[in-house]
């Protein structure tokens, strides 16, 4: 074989570097792959989060406007029909003839201040289950028809303290907040086992802080967290949302035996004061 | 058999390779990892019948690869028609495979006889699997096929076709223009391309592992 054709040590470098050349930009490029892969995983699963949050938000604002049109008919029939009919019951009593029995006088009158009760009662219900009154009283007001509710049913005293100058935010957002102390108002009286309740609102100049708190017999909120815990968590998962729908931030602290508080804060007030301290 | 760290290396990962395989085919792997399982076996087979061709009977041994070479790219296609999936991607792969063979008789016939290394084939074949790995990647990449990339047994297996094949574009390349024609070839070559063949191997095997790992925990989330 002629001395040309061997294989010159130049053709070795050569093939040796291009071998490297070759290796090194492979590596580059399945390097580069794994992290432009993972980049867009990424960005795909911040994406999915997003949509699936939206989703989430846009689901409960469907419930809750769905729940508040419930609401409010419930409201409007409880005033115009069931109202009207006690009205026309107590109108009968009033003008039921004066008997000489005492006894089934003594039962008119007492059904008549039956009847009276009822339409006090249902009118306080309609008033604050209806959306348009609660949005017109403002959140305060409407906080404060609440305990009034609760301190004239004689199982619990109750409190308001507000600080700051108030202001009227958005009234959807008013409305929501609203329905979560409402919330809040209920668990008590269900579970709390309260003596009093305590409410305190603060107006900063970003934020308004809700604080509710009861002396009642406090809840272990560790099962709260589990999840799937339906039976506890499932009311408290709901005010947490409402809360998320406007921006607000809810938290919830209670042990057995230390009452519980629950405090709700929402930023961003609108500056439309409502000069009430 | 052999005293040097590249035909130990090569002979030692490839048997590992076989058997996994094996082992893997007994317990049932899903396609297309079967057919990788037994690609590898296969692979065993025909570099046992080509050294006992060489060694055994002191004969030339090119025959074995000018058969092996379109067998071993069918293997491929089959395994890439399953990883892509659509009718276009089948279509496509299964005529480079009818091209390869076409092409193979035509080299035989030609160009390199069957006492001859088919190079011709050998780059062909390169060719056309790091354009599929290419394409293959734009698909993962495209269609965020898996939940953790390194991970998954089809991420290994592409990698290492697309490094193994771009090296061996460049290995045949480089003996078809310079060595080919020598009567004594630098060593360093062949080391070289057994050195990445044993790696190939062992990648193989690593992404069958992971392939019937993710298989089975699958299979444990499904029941």
């Amino acid at each position: 074989m002629n001395e040309s054709f061997s294989l010159q040590s130049n053709d070795v470098i050569v093939f040796v570097f291009a071998g490297a050349v070759v290796l090194i930009f492979l590596f580059g490029f399945i390097i580069y792959f794994i992290f432009s892969y993972k980049k867009k995983q990424t960005e795909y699963l911040d994406n999915q989060k997003m949509l699936n949050e939206k989703f989430q938000q846009e689901l409960l604002q469907t419930q809750l406007e769905i729940q508040e049109q419930t609401l409010k008919t419930i409201s409007q029939e409880i005033h115009d029909n069931i109202g009207q009919v006690l009205s026309l019951a107590k109108l009968n009593l009033n003008t039921m003839p004066a008997t000489n029995d005492e006894q089934l006088q003594q039962k008119i009158t007492n059904s008549k201040e039956l009847v009276s009760k009822a339409i006090v009662d249902l009118r306080d219900l309609s008033r604050s289950l209806d959306t348009d009154y609660v949005q017109q009283m403002g959140l305060v007001r409407a906080i404060e028809y609440e305990l009034e509710l609760i301190r004239k049913s004689g199982t619990m005293e109750t409190q308001l303290q507000v600080e700051g100058v108030a202001a009227r935010s958005d009234k959807q957002k008013e409305l929501i907040l609203f329905r979560i102390v409402q919330e809040t108002f209920n668990n008590i009286i269900k579970h709390a086992e309260a003596k009093s309740i305590k409410v305190n609102v603060y107006y900063n100049p970003n934020e308004v802080v809700l604080m509710i708190a009861d002396d009642g017999k406090g809840v272990d909120l560790n099962p709260l967290n589990e999840q799937n815990n339906s039976r506890f968590g499932l009311g408290i998962r709901n005010m947490h949302n409402r809360a998320k729908l406007i921006g607000a931030e809810f938290s919830m602290h209670s042990s057995l035996g230390n009452g519980t508080q629950v405090k709700i804060i929402l930023p961003n007030q609108n500056n439309n004061h409502e000069n009430k301290q | 058999m052999f005293d040097d760290f590249p035909h130990s290396f090569y002979y030692s990962s490839l048997i590992i390779g076989a058997i996994i395989s094996i082992f893997f085919l007994l317990k049932g792997i899903i396609a297309p990892f079967n057919l990788l399982s037994l690609l590898i076996v296969i692979t065993l087979f025909s570099e046992s019948i080509a050294k006992l061709l060489s060694y055994g009977f002191r004969q030339n041994n090119s025959i074995v690869y000018h058969f092996f070479v379109p067998i071993e790219y069918l293997f491929y296609v089959l395994i890439y028609t399953r990883f892509f999936g659509t009718t276009p991607w089948k279509k496509a792969l299964f005529i480079s495979f009818i091209v390869l063979v076409v092409l193979e008789v035509i080299n035989t016939l030609f160009f390199q006889s069957l006492k001859r290394s088919n190079t011709n084939t050998l780059i062909l074949e390169a060719i056309f699997l790091v354009v599929i790995s290419l394409f293959y990647f734009k698909g993962i990449r495209n269609n965020l096929f898996f939940a953790s990339l390194l991970k998954e047994g089809a991420f290994w297996f592409n990698a290492s076709v697309l490094l193994y094949y771009s090296l061996n574009i460049l290995i045949w390349g480089f003996h078809s223009l310079k060595v080919y024609q020598m009567k004594r070839p630098p060593i360093i070559i062949y080391d070289f391309n057994l050195i990445i063949s044993g790696g190939l191997y062992l990648i193989y095997s690593l992404s069958l592992i992971l392939a019937y790992v993710s298989f089975q925990n699958r299979g444990k989330y499904e029941s």
